[in-house]
Formats: C-alpha cells, sequence, structure tokens
C-alpha cells in the first residue's frame, strides 16, 4: 500500500492534501455522518410533503434550523427495502444490507457509506476515518453494531465512546523522543510477526468455516500493519495544535453531543480526518433533557407525554445540529471558503418513527459532495436510501456505480 | 389457527427425521390461496403482474431460495403496513387477514431459520468476554477490568457462538493492552509476596483499625460551623451592618444562607449532639453524614498517617475489609441494609455488596468482606445505607416537613478495618508455575525460553508452541534487554503477547469439512470446562485427556457430576441464564424512585440472583432439582432483602437459602420473581405486553415473530384513562396486532397484579400526566381493581395469576424443557440451533424426560450426545 508522505518542514495543514486529487490551494472534500437511533416525530418533524423545492417552510421539529435552511436539503421516501428491524435504526443505515444475504448465516453486513468515502479521502490524512459513539448505547434504537461503521467484508467497526479519548486521539503527542517511537513502531511489528507465526500454526488443518473464522484475525493484522505504516509516515509530523480545549470527563446527553460536534468540526478544519461517523447518544440525551422514560417507550409515541417527548428530543437535536453547521460555517479556509462548502454532511436514521422503517428521515447539508442544497425532495415511494448514498459519494469523487441496494444516482440530488 | 401453524411445523420435521437429508420446508397453508385469488390476483397474477409482483407464480414453500422468502416479506409488509389491498379495492376480511398474518408470520420466521441453518458445521469461536475474563483469572490469579472488550453475542444468539463473534484490529490491540495489564499485576503480587507485606513488626499481613468518628465528626462539624451555621452568622451581620463578608456581599445572598441554617442546621446539630456519634458515625440519608468512605490508604484525619506502617501506594492482592456496625432502635426492617461499594470519583459508587443488619447498638456486629485490590482499581470505597440516592431530596424535604429535621439516622457504625495483603489462600497452588527463577541454573537466553514455552503452553490449554513463534518472542525479548530493561521487566512484553495470540484466544479444533470427527481427549476437556466453567480445564480434567480417560462415559458423566457441584459452574449459571431468559432487560431501566422506592441497585441485584440461584439450586440437586419448579415451586430462593422485598417472615442474613413458601403463594418459580416482573415493565409501569411475549418466548416457547416494522400504530387511545388491559384489548381490533396480541396480552394480563417492581397489588391507578388532561381531571386520580383473568388462545381459561400460573406449570413443562434444551444446545455447541439437530434436542429430552426432567441430566446426555464430542 502507498502512502503519500505529508510535507516535512510545515505543519500546516492544507499541505497535506495530496496533488492527485486536490489542485493545490483546493480544499479537500470531507464527509460526516451522524446517526441517532430511533427516528422522529412523524407529525412535527417532516416538512408538508406538498411544498417542495426551495420554497418550503421548516417544520416545528426541524425550526432551529432556520438560519441553515438555504444550506440543507431534507429528502423524503427513501427507505432500506431489506431492514425488517424495527428498533434498528443505525446497522443498516449506510449500507442497505440485507441481514439474510448469506446462507447458512442469520446476520449479515456489507460496507457502509462512510468507510467506501475513507477508502477514497482517507489516504492523505493521519488518521483514515474516525467513528465516534457513546457509552450509551443499549435501548437507544440503534441495532447491532460496534459503531455506524463496517468494513468491506460487512464486519463492525469499533468507535470511540467519549469526546476525551476523541480529543486525546486528534491532540494529544506522545512525549518520546523520535527514536523509542521508532523502536516501538519496530516493536509492534515484531509483535505482529510473531501471532502471525502463531495463526499460521494455528491454521494447520482447521476446516474451511474455521480458515474464515481466522481470516478475521489475519485481516485485523493487516489493518494494524497499514496502520503502522501510515503511523511511521506520520512519525515525524508532530500533531495539530487543539484548537479547543480539553472536554471534561463523563459528559452525557445534550453535552455529549455538542462536545463531539465541536471536536468533529476541530477534526476537520484540522485535517486528521475527511470521514466521520457518529453513532448518537438517545437514552442519555433524555435524561438531559429531563426526561424520564426510555427511548423505546418515546419512540412509541402517542399524543400526549410520550408524543411531547419525542418533539422535545427533535428539537434538541435539530439544535445540536444548528450548531455544528454554525461552526463548520464559522471555520474558514485557506481559500476564504467555509469549512462547510466542503463538507458533505448527512443526518438521519433507518427508522422513521415508532415501528416505521419507510421514508427515513434524511437531512443533507454543506457543499463538499456538490448536491444541491436549499431544497425539500420528495422522491418517489421507497426510493433506495443507498442511491442517496451513492449520490454523495459519486459527489465526493468516488467513481463507483452502486452502493447496498442502489438502484442508481438521484438526478434531482445533484447541483 | 395456531394448531394447524404448528402440524405443519410437525410434519416438516417428522419428515426430517425419516430422511436425514430432507430439509425441512416452511409452508403456508394451501387455504390462504383463496384468499390470494379473491383480493390479489386481480393485479398481481401472472398476466398482470402489477408492480413487478406475481403471486400466482409465488411458491408457497417459502423456505425454498433467498428470493422467495424476500417476496413474502413483502407481501407480509405490504400487508401490515395497510398499503394492500389498496383502499379502493376489496379488503380482506379482519379474520381472515389475521389468520392470514398469523401463518405468513410465523412461517417466515420458519424460513429464515431454515435458509440460515448452518447444516449442524460448528464455526470455531474465541474466548467471549466473560471466558476471556475468567481464563486470565484461572490462568494467572487476577481479575482484570474486561470492560474495554465489546460485549459477545447480541442479534439473538449466545456470546459462545463463534459464527457470530467478530475480531477486530481494536480488539486485538485491547488484547495486547488487557494481558500486559494481567502480566504487571501478577508481578506486583509476587513481588508483595517475596519481599513480604509492608510492614514493621515480623507478621506477613498489616492490619489497620480506624475509630470513624474523628473523621465523620470533623466533617460535620467543619460543615455545619463553617456553612450552615458561619454563613448565617455573618449573615446576621451583614444585615445589621451592611458590611460586606466574606461570601455575603448582597441581602439576597445574607437571606440565603439564613434560610439554609434554617432548613439544614438542625440536622447537622442533631448529629452532632447525639450520643452515638462520640463512639462512631451515623449513615444519614440526608446530606449530613450519607456515607462512610474508607480509602486504602486510609485517608486523614484518621491519625494512619501518623502510623509508619501507611504508605502511598500499596501492593495490589486480596485484603479483608471489616467493619462494625448496628441499628438504632426502632429502625424499621427494610432501612437495615448496608451497602459497600468502590468509588473511584466523587459521586460514584459501584456496589460490591449489600449487607443486611441484625446487630444494634449495644450490641453491634462485625461484617467481613473480601476485596481484591488491583494495580489501578479503586482504593476509596464507601458504606451507605442502602437506598437509591436520587430519591434522598424528596425524602429530606418530606421529613423536613414533618419534624423540622432530616430523616432518621438508621445505622451506626463503630469502626472499620483492613487487613492484608493475604498470600494465596491455603491449598491453592502456586500461581506461576511456568516461572523459573533465576538461581534455576539455566543461562539466560534458555531460561527466558523455557519461560516462554511453559507459559504458552499453560495459555494453550495444553498445546506445544511453535518453534518458530517462541524464537519471535525471544528475539522481542533480547532487544528489550538490550535497552537495558531488566529480566523481570523485559519478559513481560512477550508474555502478553502470548495472551493476544490465536491459540489462547481461539477454541480452535482442527477437523475437516465434510467429515465430522470424534474430539481428542484433551479438546473435549476444554469444550466441557468452557461449557459448565465458562473457563479452561483444571488439572483434574487435563490429567484425565492426558491419560485418555475422560471420554470413557462413566468417567465423563463423573466429571460433569464434579463440575455441576464445583462451585465454578456460577459462571456458566449466570453466563447462560441471562442470556436464555434476555435477563439484559433488567438494567435498560431506571426506575422510578417515588413509585418504587424499594427497587434500587441492590434490590435489583438480588432479584436477578434470585434468578441464578433457583436454577443452580436445581442444577446441583440431582435427586428433586425437576426443571418444572422454574414454573412453579413451593418454596423460593431468596436472602434477607429479598424476604423483606417479598414481604416473607423469619428470613435474615445474605446468603441465599430455600424458603419454603405458604399454600397461595404467588412468588416460587419464575412467573413469581420480581426480575422477571422488572423486565416486563419500563421502570414506571407494567408492560403486559412484554410480560405476555417473555412467556411465549422462554416458558411455553412459541415465540411470537420479531416486532414488524411499519404497522400502524394505535393512537386514539392515547392517555386516555383507561386500565392497561382496555389500552391493550385495543391492538385486537386491528387484525395486523391481532395475529399477535391474541396469544401475548391474555398471559400479559394474567401478571397484572404484580406492579412494575414485582411488587404484588390488586388495583391499578391512572395519573393523567398530559398538560391538557390534567387540567380536565384535577385531583381526579383514578383507581380501578385489576382483572387478571383471561384465556390462553386457543386454549382453557383462568381466572386469576394463581390459575394461569397452575396451568402452565401443569400442561406446558414439556414446552418449557423443549426450549431449555434448544437453548441450551446452542450454548454448548457455540452455533444456532438449526432444524437438522431435531433429533439431537429429542434424543436429550428424552434422556432427560426419564429422569424427571432433572436438570442434571439435560447436561449429561447432551455431554453424551455425538455432537458435543466431535468435532
Amino acid at each position: 500500500m502507498l502512502i503519500a508522505l505529508p510535507a516535512l518542514e510545515s505543519i500546516g495543514f492544507r499541505r497535506f492534501a495530496s496533488a492527485a486529487e486536490n489542485t493545490p490551494g483546493t480544499p479537500p472534500k470531507r464527509a460526516v455522518f451522524l446517526g441517532f437511533g430511533f427516528g422522529v416525530t412523524e407529525e412535527s418533524w417532516y416538512p408538508d410533503i406538498k411544498q417542495t423545492g426551495a420554497q418550503y417552510e421548516l417544520s416545528e421539529g426541524l425550526a432551529p434550523l432556520a438560519r441553515h435552511q438555504k444550506d440543507l436539503t431534507v429528502v423524503q421516501g427513501c427507505s432500506n427495502q431489506y431492514n425488517n428491524e424495527a428498533h434498528w435504526g443505525s446497522t443498516f443505515w449506510l449500507t442497505g444490507a440485507n441481514r439474510y444475504s448469506v446462507p447458512g448465516q442469520s446476520f449479515g453486513n456489507s460496507i457502509s457509506a462512510d468507510q467506501v468515502a475513507a477508502q477514497h479521502l482517507g489516504q492523505n490524512t493521519r488518521f483514515t476515518s474516525l467513528q465516534l459513539g457513546s457509552k450509551d448505547v443499549k435501548g437507544s434504537g440503534h441495532g447491532p453494531g460496534l459503531s455506524l461503521a463496517w468494513d468491506q467484508r460487512g464486519k463492525p467497526v469499533a468507535g470511540l465512546d467519549t469526546p476525551l479519548q476523541l480529543y486525546h486521539k486528534l491532540f494529544s503527542a506522545s512525549d518520546l523522543p523520535l527514536a523509542q517511537r521508532q523502536a516501538a513502531i519496530a516493536e509492534k511489528r515484531s509483535v505482529l510477526d510473531a501471532v502471525l507465526a502463531q495463526a499460521k500454526q494455528v491454521q494447520r488443518g482447521l476446516s474451511k468455516t474455521d480458515t474464515d473464522k481466522l481470516d478475521e484475525y489475519f485481516q485485523g493484522i493487516r489493518d494494524i500493519e497499514t496502520r503502522l505504516s501510515k503511523d511511521e509516515a506520520w512519525l515525524e509530523i508532530p500533531k495539530a495544535k487543539p484548537p479547543i480545549d480539553e472536554p471534561a470527563s463523563g459528559l452525557k446527553g445534550k453535552e455529549e453531543i455538542k462536545v463531539m460536534y465541536h471536536l468533529i468540526a476541530a477534526a476537520l478544519q484540522t485535517d486528521n480526518t475527511r470521514v466521520i461517523s457518529y453513532r448518537q447518544p438517545v437514552a442519555s440525551l433524555l435524561q438531559s433533557l429531563d426526561i424520564t422514560m426510555a427511548p423505546h417507550n418515546m419512540s412509541h409515541y402517542t399524543p400526549g407525554e410520550r408524543m411531547q417527548a419525542s418533539q422535545k428530543r427533535d428539537i434538541a437535536q435539530s439544535e445540536l445540529l444548528a450548531g455544528l453547521l454554525d461552526q463548520l460555517k464559522a471555520t474558514k479556509e485557506a481559500d476564504g471558503s467555509s469549512l462547510l462548502d466542503h463538507v458533505a454532511l448527512a443526518y438521519g436514521s433507518n427508522i422513521r418513527s415508532i415501528h416505521y422503517l419507510d421514508n427515513c428521515p434524511t437531512i443533507l447539508a454543506g457543499g463538499g459532495a456538490n448536491l444541491k442544497m436549499g431544497q425539500h425532495l420528495a422522491l418517489s415511494k421507497d426510493t433506495p436510501l443507498c442511491d442517496v448514498w451513492l449520490t454523495m459519494l459519486n459527489g465526493l469523487g468516488v467513481q463507483s456505480e452502486r452502493h447496498g441496494d442502489s438502484s442508481g444516482v438521484v438526478k434531482k440530488l445533484r447541483a | 389457527m395456531k394448531k394447524l401453524c404448528y402440524s405443519v411445523c410437525i410434519l416438516a420435521m417428522a419428515l426430517g427425521a425419516l430422511a436425514q437429508a430432507a430439509p425441512p420446508v416452511a409452508e403456508l397453508p394451501k387455504k390462504h390461496l383463496e384468499l390470494f385469488s379473491t383480493y390479489c390476483f386481480e393485479c398481481h397474477d401472472s398476466v398482470m403482474e402489477e408492480g413487478d409482483v406475481d403471486l400466482e407464480n409465488l411458491a408457497f414453500n417459502l423456505s425454498k431460495d433467498m428470493k422467495t422468502a424476500e417476496t413474502w416479506q413483502k407481501v407480509l409488509n405490504a400487508i401490515n403496513s395497510g398499503e394492500m389491498p389498496p383502499d379502493d379495492e376489496p379488503q380482506i376480511s379482519d379474520s381472515e387477514k389475521t389468520a392470514f398474518l398469523d401463518d405468513l408470520s410465523n412461517q417466515l420466521v420458519t424460513a429464515r431459520k431454515v435458509l440460515s441453518d448452518s447444516g449442524g458445521v460448528i464455526a470455531m469461536r474465541r474466548l467471549n468476554r466473560r471466558e476471556y475474563h475468567n481464563t486470565i483469572e484461572m490462568l494467572l490469579g487476577v481479575g482484570i477490568d474486561v470492560k474495554s472488550l465489546p460485549e459477545d453475542g447480541g442479534g439473538g444468539s449466545f456470546d459462545t457462538v463463534g459464527a457470530s463473534q467478530f475480531m477486530s484490529s481494536d480488539q486485538f490491540e485491547q488484547y495486547l493492552k488487557l494481558g500486559r495489564i494481567a502480566i504487571d499485576e501478577v508481578f506486583d503480587r509476587r513481588a508483595t509476596q517475596i519481599q513480604g507485606p509492608i510492614a514493621t513488626t515480623s507478621t506477613k499481613t498489616w492490619k489497620q483499625r480506624r475509630e470513624v468518628e474523628e473523621h465523620a465528626n470533623k466533617k460535620v462539624s467543619g460543615t455545619y460551623n463553617g456553612y450552615f451555621k458561619g454563613g448565617h452568622d455573618k449573615a446576621k451581620i451583614f444585615l445589621k451592618t451592611g458590611t460586606a463578608q466574606k461570601g455575603i456581599i448582597d441581602e439576597q445572598m445574607a437571606k440565603f444562607r439564613i434560610s439554609k441554617f434554617e432548613e439544614q442546621g438542625p440536622s447537622y446539630r442533631r448529629y452532632l449532639e447525639h450520643s452515638l456519634t462520640q463512639k462512631g458515625s451515623l449513615l444519614t440519608i440526608s446530606p449530613v453524614y450519607d456515607r462512610e468512605f474508607i480509602a486504602l490508604p486510609p485517608e486523614q484525619p484518621s491519625g494512619w498517617r501518623k502510623t509508619k506502617h501507611v504508605v502511598d501506594t500499596l501492593p495490589p492482592g486480596d485484603y479483608k475489609f471489616r467493619f462494625r456496625i448496628g441499628a438504632l432502635k426502632g429502625t424499621p426492617i427494610s432501612r437495615r441494609f448496608v451497602d459497600l461499594g468502590g468509588v473511584p470519583k466523587e459521586k460514584e459508587f459501584n456496589r460490591i455488596g449489600t449487607y443486611q443488619i441484625t446487630g444494634t447498638t449495644d450490641q453491634p456486629q462485625i461484617i467481613e468482606v473480601p476485596i481484591s485490590l488491583s494495580k489501578d482499581g479503586p482504593r476509596k470505597f464507601a458504606l451507605r445505607e442502602k437506598r437509591d440516592p436520587k430519591g434522598d431530596l424528596a425524602r429530606s424535604k418530606a421529613a423536613r416537613k414533618a419534624t423540622g429535621l432530616g430523616p432518621t439516622p438508621a445505622l451506626w457504625i463503630d469502626w472499620v478495618e483492613w487487613e492484608g495483603p493475604l498470600g494465596p489462600p491455603e491449598g491453592e497452588s502456586q500461581l506461576m508455575d511456568w516461572w523459573l527463577s533465576a538461581d534455576a541454573g539455566l543461562a539466560e537466553p534458555s531460561r527466558a525460553r523455557k519461560i516462554l514455552e511453559q507459559f504458552s503452553s499453560r495459555a494453550m490449554r495444553g498445546t506445544k508452541p511453535g518453534t518458530d513463534f517462541i524464537d519471535r518472542l525471544l528475539a522481542i525479548f533480547e532487544v528489550r534487554r538490550k535497552t537495558g530493561e531488566a529480566f523481570d521487566l523485559a519478559i513481560r512484553t512477550p508474555l502478553s503477547i502470548i495472551l493476544a495470540s490465536p491459540g489462547f484466544l481461539y477454541l480452535n479444533e482442527p477437523g475437516g469439512e465434510k467429515e465430522r470427527r470424534q474430539l481428542t481427549d484433551r479438546e473435549l476437556a476444554v469444550r466441557l470446562a468452557y461449557f459448565l466453567w465458562s473457563a479452561p480445564p483444571d488439572d483434574v480434567l487435563l490429567e484425565l485427556a492426558e491419560k485418555k480417560q475422560l471420554s470413557q462415559p462413566e468417567i465423563l458423566r463423573q466429571q460433569v457430576d464434579r463440575m455441576i457441584a464445583d462451585l465454578r459452574s456460577d459462571e456458566f449459571v449466570s453466563g447462560f441464564v441471562h442470556q436464555w431468559l434476555d435477563m439484559e432487560r433488567l438494567d435498560f431501566f431506571q426506575f422510578d424512585v417515588k413509585r418504587h422506592r424499594e427497587f434500587d441497585e441492590s434490590t435489583r441485584a438480588a432479584t436477578r440472583q434470585e434468578v441464578y440461584q433457583s436454577f443452580a439450586h436445581l442444577f446441583r440437586d440431582s435427586e428433586n432439582g425437576r426443571l418444572g419448579k422454574l414454573l412453579k415451586s413451593d418454596y423460593v430462593m431468596i436472602n434477607g432483602l429479598l424476604a423483606t422485598y417479598y414481604g416473607i417472615d423469619g428470613v435474615t442474613g445474605d446468603t441465599f437459602r430455600k424458603v419454603k413458601l405458604p399454600k397461595n403463594s404467588v412468588r416460587g418459580g419464575l412467573l413469581g420473581m420480581a426480575a422477571i416482573h422488572a423486565m416486563g415493565s419500563d421502570g414506571v409501569e407494567s408492560s403486559p405486553v412484554e410480560r405476555g411475549a417473555w412467556v411465549l418466548r422462554h416458558l411455553l416457547n412459541d415465540p411470537p415473530p420479531p416486532a414488524p416494522p411499519n404497522v400502524p400504530q394505535l393512537s386514539r387511545l392515547a392517555d386516555k384513562p383507561l386500565s392497561a388491559r382496555q389500552r391493550v384489548l385495543a391492538h385486537q381490533e386491528e387484525p395486523q396486532c391481532a395475529s399477535c396480541h391474541r396469544k401475548i396480552d391474555p398471559i400479559g394480563f394474567g401478571m397484572e397484579n404484580f406492579d412494575a417492581a414485582g411488587k404484588w397489588r390488586t388495583t391499578e391507578q391512572h395519573v393523567p400526566k398530559d398538560k391538557k388532561a390534567r387540567k380536565a381531571n384535577k385531583g381526579k386520580k383514578m383507581e380501578w381493581e385489576i382483572d387478571p383473568s383471561g384465556k390462553f388462545h386457543n386454549g382453557p381459561a383462568f381466572a386469576d395469576f394463581s390459575e394461569m400460573r397452575y396451568l402452565i406449570a401443569k400442561w406446558k413443562e414439556d414446552k418449557f424443557a423443549r426450549g431449555f434444551t434448544e437453548h441450551l444446545i446452542e450454548y454448548a455447541l457455540g452455533r444456532p440451533f438449526g432444524f437438522t439437530d431435531e433429533d439431537l434436542a429429542n434424543g436429550i429430552l428424552t434422556s432427560a424426560k426419564s429422569k424427571d426432567y432433572t436438570v442434571s441430566e439435560f447436561f449429561q446426555a447432551l455431554v453424551a450426545t455425538q455432537e458435543f464430542q466431535s468435532k
């Protein structure tokens, strides 16, 4: 695998963009995916289906996003046709997979859109992609998985659980001298060689099924090797200076998401990575809004207390998203454009509301994928959600023809 | 309808049994063809094919292939969502629709199972998180925190199922890190043992007692004199003179401090003036002194610092913690419990145990708790009265309103004491038997090699490591030595690598794809140990394997008996029962402290133990341990805490034991256990639907299909003052709902006499919560008598809970045993239970039934099968 060596004399982040993909001075493209598990309040979240195009009124649940209306597009009508799991809002959200697609197995998944984007956008940054999550995942309507991300083989990719962990990953430098850090990498390589030798011993005589199972281990080792090569390439380049303060530990709910959003903006700003996914907490968000019911109970809302809770959650989430967009707008690139101009952001869930899996709530924002913003788009019923992901990926420069169960690109989305 | 559906399945199974190779089929009864021709073919026949859907040529065999199953899934979704038939076309009658959806959704579940059947192949599995923890503990004698590893299982399968386990680069790095933590700790403990405990005396351990009043009184009087009284006095001066005082610069602040003093001052004064605080400390449930903190090494001001024994860091090891405690006169029984917990951070409290207090302040009791301290684990602990602290504020307010003082203190502590670190318990073999000391007479490279070989072989459960592997480990060791690291330090890196290598992490059994082969005796020992202990085999098993005797039926039987009797099988009980009964739900909800005051963390933990203990009791009783006693029994397995919770007299102490129930008790058996009721609730209200579905899934082995997507939800009744029964009965108005809920709901109603926290009740209340509703119904708290009567779908009627339980216990034991067997097979073999396992399950059931379904017999029968003993 080839690693483009970053310029050594300066740590100006713009330099890491490889010349092959970006003409000098053009800020790189980035992708952000935010998934929120249990869906939204149908009655007050979606804009009126009769008002489409640029002239539409934001709904009550989206009202906090009013100042960004021109920079986002609300898409209606999409779904993942194979998902029949009424409580799994994140497992297949970015993959569109059929869990029963592998004969002889009761669960399978495929690569998620963010990981496809990472293969393309992640070569020249310190971190190929970042997967974020929360310690609060149970009962939040996300479904199986370790983050929103699933790798090439459809295996779950682990994420960072707290803003503090992310902060340290992005900005905390090792204070060891270079020679020692080099020795550490060399030792890690020897460690991998040693366990590989042992793995080969175990592999002898295994059946086909078991060899496949052991392959996960081999793949894990290969992934670390790739990462080590990258670490090596970045060894002499100091980590970026943090544009924000170290977050407090133990953040929960609304505050946790808010700080995570700050760090997402900071990670993009410092060009630590160009692809980020975030599986957001739900239960702790409710608790931080003084809602005492469990997310699942709230999701089965009916007029009254539960629906009020659900709406309160919608508004809090919209406020948080508006805050992130503010920040992405306020951060300027070297050429004077805003960070948001170069970010393709997707926000949503595989669950619409309650147990409904059609018309998945979807908001797109930013100029990174050359999508048409400022619209309310009503696509025909049951348009594959993967058509949206494919359009977004194409716009980010990924030349693939399909993603998941996609049937084609969404022309109306193209700018 | 249910009968019909079953006859289809049974037919399919019978065929499968006759002709081994013939796969079972999920077939929709032909009678539904009529429904199709009446309502669907007009558009979806092979000529019209509207929407590319041709139902005429769609096979009624749902499991024919993936595509067929997918199309049927779409049919199910379209009817469920009300999309089909279209509004302007004739509609399917409710009864037809219900019957059809019932068959289709159940047969689709069957079809999915058929299509995902692994055909009996066991995919290699690695140690799951629990097993990893236990294996490290057995190997090294240290328990480490494994929370950083992902939990296995989920998605409906056990954590022992290899096909559902994953491995990733992150996880590998975690294994390296955790392995190192464990190895470091071993060395630290070893250093402690070699050097002896830190003491100036000649004894091997040190022991320190702290009189708690000094600390407590200093803290309480400091707050009282400084903040409350001090603030009050300064505020008075300010109001009199107008001169700013420290912390008081305006009138508002001054008044605030005066009111705070008036509010809290009396409670603080009561504490300080109480005669018992002269020689101990009171635990309050108000801010006055709500915890007794015990740090290791002890905090100031205790006088401990002055002693020469105390050091800043203490070696990890096993310690004993003791405290002398008594309850104050007049304390109600429900408040005679104390929690001990680790306090890693301010305000955090990780409960270690809960203890019932039978002593009084005149005759206190001494409680001793063994505590294992790890290198980086908590060193600060606290005692507090058992309760949910979320309710403290409300309790304090209520008490002050009534008496002007905070809640009456219930417990008093005389002193606390630490002793340790203690050596390994008597009889436990030297844990580092793979280690060679420097004076073993070996040159360094040979010594290191030998250590790595011995440790490797032990970690890999008796498999010899390859030379290549050891060579590479040695090379890593040598590089470290060259940089000047000591032998004892440099060797730790290769040792921890062994703990991240596949030979340690995977339970690998070589074998061909097609032919099954008998496991070797060593492999059998490993499989057996991870099945019954979730841990590696011990020396007894390995020696029998070495002599090739383990596979002899008589010896195998003895070993299974020995392993069940051994307390290590508690690991099986908690691991299996937790997953089998979906007990994860018990932790899903925060319980409403106002409505379920007694159901705090300690009670919740005890209710979980009740389930485990009830199972373990039967598991270890090879004479009378009949499985059916989980459906109904004339006894309960409880301790003092649960007895208090259930209102059962005459049980004190923290040990769980068998307690005979009075006739007609609603307790006894899973259906009477608070944990089961709490799982079927949301922490506030009971959920008849969750409970009914749970009973169908776990007791009756008739699991309802998963909650379908896109079914219209009934909203019109929301927040109307209706009983749970009225509310849920509305489910049955819509055929999409009725197809499952007619089975689920009656059972759930039968359990309505248990509230969300499992307490018995006879009435149910509705408190309107919606703002509008609150206005409309101001002061109208509605209450009605609970009506638990009902009728099983296509089954007998029952008048109340006891009758329902009786019917289940009497008629459903076979079903229950069947479900248990299927789950046990999946757990033990580490692969999903498939249709190909019919004979296996029937064989085990026949054996077990011949012994009255004695729980241990299921295990004996399963272990004796070809499937368990072959790869």
